[in-house]
């Protein structure tokens, strides 16, 4: 792969830095890869060959290029850091491959100047971007360096539809501004061209792989204005993942420097964090279904994320306080229809969301969780318990 | 815990900076933490409180203590790190019932960036540092600031022979000239406190929990000489157990002042070996032996041991070892590898099964041989006991991934 023929140009009323991404080896068409902001945060983007070394590396290694060239300077730091991502990758996905895989740069840069100092974090408005936030103003008072200013909302990896974008947009910019952050829209194409056939593997490219050096080339374009940006973490487990705590910090150099947050905590306990901020809790949004998204109706509440963000915020009796969800209670109807399969990774949660709704009295939805997890093929502990009792019982009341 | 008496002083020149740890809740006799320098590094010793709060969360989460204490303001980005640390330590070692600590401080400081950073490195001269080293130098130009100044060389770690260490420093000094950077003679206690005790558990204190954070607090000692440290990493991704260094841990001890890192975690052991038997400097000095008391002003490897055997082996395995002039024999043969060669756990094994294609190459079949018996006794020797371990290990592991699971705790590390 060849990445070249860099620029930044202004664009209806945006600016962008672009370049040219050219497949040798695998049979794909070239593409433009390119990254915009508005162009009141112009001085955030900066022309370099980070974030395009960065936004394409992992679509070389995953569709079989033998390298990656790419034009100008790349700082060693990030060149040694990418070394050990693929490395990382090619261990996790492909162990008994041998791969070979160079990586071919113009030149060395020297230390960055230092453009920006700022500190950002990807803000997409869900629980896992809210509760890093939340975590970070708890934890560094303003005026800190790793206190967030900037908040980055990406247009073009789940969605593509700037209508819709629009009304995100809008309700994050509330959101932001509540929580003293400024939000900065990026426009890229860094997943569009594979999202298609990616979605025939169930976005398998994008979780597995992609997603922390999607992400992390973000951070490169407005190196301008940031010297750090924060991928919030998405699962508390350590499997191998698209974006993990060991791998997003290899898509760093000596003036970006890429962090995974709050991996420590699990979903439950982020959106406990989540259910005591009121600004968060107002605006938050977990639905993927933007296609359904209407001002001020962001959460469809009836798909299976919505239903399982509710049922934790329902047992912190945080549903009935937030305005983000169409409902404020959730019936074992909502659970039986909505739900109607539990993603794998998402069991945990399950487990976890039983004992809190048995808590709160809510024995109607503990069992419908558990009828969910036992169609996932998953008996929880409480449901062997009460079979083996049923069982002891029936064996008892047969000798009597 | 507590922390305190956190202070300096200065005698024959030597600085030292201390700490007074006293524990609370685990019935251990209260101890003077300290580090010190020579006196050309006096002034750039500081009784920085992050030293010894990194210093002491380990050990604390160790031997119980439900919290530490300590009287100074603290940078909330160490204390989110060194919540994440305890987080993942106690999650690896939750078999040991290891439980975080509340860490409770006099309020929070926020230390500024240094605009003129300076980096250093752990020097020890053994495989992983020379080769964190020479990756450095074929990176990084004098003029970047990743470029490696100062090489940290510590006593009171796997040895506490004054003696012997003083031949360690002449000889350090010498590849520092050549290698171009300066040696940083740091001596402390903060291990050896616990050595005699952990030596009866194989080291495991050390090994498994201790070793990042105790490098990393020796750095923030001299923050205000370095403000980017390099630990080698030991372990490639074949080989990323859980670890006391480990690329999960280590940069969670620093700050927006000072960087930690973990090098190289995508060589394998024997691609170091091939890194630093290209630099005939790191080939003639090299010190992999852990047989401190032998240590002679000339020679630092007694080439007898387990460790020495199994380098010599990787560096003949390259067709280096004729050149190398830090053993005391420039071959290895089938029966030193027959009677010195233990292979002790699957990490080591991993080392041993990488050389063996090489000598095959090699023609040497007595070798490949001895080492396959070594192997195979490892295997026989961990397969029947193992087996029972690793039966009641799974029965809990289940157990524990189902408890985790109902709370939502992380599975599984890489």
């Amino acid at each position: 792969m060849r990445v070249e023929n860099y620029a930044m140009e202004s664009l209806g009323g945006r600016r962008r830095i672009r370049a040219t991404v050219r497949w040798e080896d695998v049979d794909r068409q070239d593409y433009e890869l390119y990254y915009e902001v508005d162009q009141e945060h112009a001085d955030l983007l900066t022309l370099s060959a980070h974030p395009f070394l960065v936004g394409s590396i992992v679509q070389a290694l995953h569709f079989g290029e033998k390298r990656i060239r790419v034009e100008g300077d790349v700082c060693p730091e990030l060149i040694e850091n990418l070394e050990d991502a693929w490395r990382l990758l090619v261990h996790w996905y492909a162990p008994r491959e041998g791969r070979e895989f160079k990586i071919e740069e113009g030149g060395i840069s020297a230390m960055p100047s230092h453009g920006g100092r700022a500190s950002g974090i990807f803000f997409s408005g869900g629980i896992d971007s809210f509760a890093a936030l939340r975590m970070n103003r708890l934890l560094f008072p303003a005026g800190h360096p790793r206190s967030f200013t900037e908040g980055i909302l990406i247009f073009g990896l789940e969605q593509d539809n700037p209508e819709h974008f629009e009304i995100v947009r809008q309700t994050l910019d509330d959101a932001a501004r509540e929580t003293g952050l400024r939000l900065i829209p990026v426009y890229t194409n860094v997943y569009l061209p594979f999202r298609e056939e990616d979605r025939t593997n169930g976005f398998s490219l994008w979780k597995k792989k992609l997603g922390g050096s999607a992400l992390a080339s973000v951070g490169h374009a407005l190196a301008g204005g940031l010297s750090g940006v924060t991928v919030a973490a998405t699962h508390a487990h350590l499997q191998p993942w698209g974006s993990h705590p060991v791998l997003d910090r290899l898509y760093s150099s000596s003036g970006m420097a890429i962090r995974h947050s709050s991996f420590t905590l699990s979903r439950p306990e982020r959106i406990k964090v989540v259910a005591q901020w009121e600004p968060a809790l107002r605006n938050l949004r977990v639905c993927n279904r933007f296609l359904d998204y209407a001002p001020g109706h962001l959460n469809c509440g009836a798909c299976e994320k919505c239903l399982r963000t509710m049922l934790v915020l329902l047992s912190f009796g945080a549903l009935e306080q937030t305005s983000a969800f169409p409902t404020k209670d959730v019936t074992a109807e909502m659970v039986d229809k909505g739900v109607t399969r539990l993603p794998e990774l998402m069991i945990p949660d399950y487990y976890a969301i039983l004992p809190m709704l048995e808590a709160i009295g809510r024995t109607d939805l503990v069992e419908a969780v558990e009828r969910k997890l036992a169609e996932a093929g998953h008996v929880g502990i409480r449901k062997r318990v009460k079979d083996l009792a049923s069982c002891l019982s029936l064996a008892a009341s047969a000798r009597t | 815990m507590r922390i305190d008496r956190i202070g300096s002083s200065v005698e024959g020149g030597v600085r030292r900076i201390s700490a007074r740890i006293s524990w609370e809740d685990c019935g251990r006799e209260p101890y003077e933490l300290f580090i010190e320098t020579e006196p050309e590094f006096a002034g750039q010793l500081n009784p920085d409180p992050h030293a010894f709060l990194i210093a002491a969360i380990v050990p604390a989460m160790h031997f119980g203590e439900r919290r530490i204490a300590i009287d100074e303001a603290i940078c909330p980005e160490i204390l989110d790190g060194s919540r994440k640390v305890m987080e993942v330590l106690s999650f690896w070692n939750r078999d040991k019932g290891m439980r975080p600590c509340d860490i409770e401080t006099r309020g929070h400081c926020s230390p500024e960036p240094e605009p003129n950073v300076r980096s250093a490195f752990f020097y020890s001269g053994g495989i992983d540092s020379f080769a964190a080293l020479r990756s450095n130098r074929l990176n990084f130009s004098p003029e970047h600031r990743r470029y490696i100044r100062d090489g940290i060389l510590i006593y009171g770690i796997e040895q506490d022979d004054r003696k012997t260490f003083e031949y360690l420093r002449q000889g350090s000094l010498d590849v520092a000239r050549e290698a171009d950077f300066t040696l940083l003679p740091v001596r402390t206690n903060m291990y050896m406190v616990f050595k005699e005790e952990d030596a009866r558990t194989g080291y495991d204190f050390w090994n498994l929990e201790y070793g990042g954070a105790a490098l990393a607090s020796v750095a923030h000692a001299f923050g205000s000489r370095v403000q980017d440290v390099t630990i080698a990493g030991n372990c490639d991704p074949v080989n990323l157990w859980p670890w006391g260094t480990h690329p999960m841990i280590d940069h969670h001890f620093g700050n927006c002042r000072m960087t930690i890192r973990h090098d190289a975690i995508s060589l394998s052991r024997l691609q170091k070996v091939r890194l630093v038997a290209g630099w005939t400097l790191a080939l003639n000095n090299i010190r992999v032996c852990n047989q401190a008391r032998k240590y002679s002003r000339e020679m630092f490897n007694c080439g007898q041991c387990e460790k020495c055997i199994r380098t010599m082996l990787e560096l003949q395995a390259v067709g280096k070892l004729e050149e190398c002039s830090a053993f005391p024999t420039r071959h290895v043969d089938a029966g030193l590898v027959a009677t010195r060669a233990r292979v002790r756990n699957d990490f080591i094994r991993s080392f041993y099964s990488d050389v063996i294609p090489h000598f095959r190459e090699q023609g040497r079949d007595d070798i490949v041989e001895a080492i396959q018996v070594a192997i195979r006794k490892y295997d026989t020797r961990h397969s029947l006991w193992r087996r029972r371990v690793e039966q009641l290990r799974c029965r809990m592991d289940r157990l524990v991934t189902s408890l985790a699971k109902r709370q939502g705790k992380p599975e599984q590390c890489v």
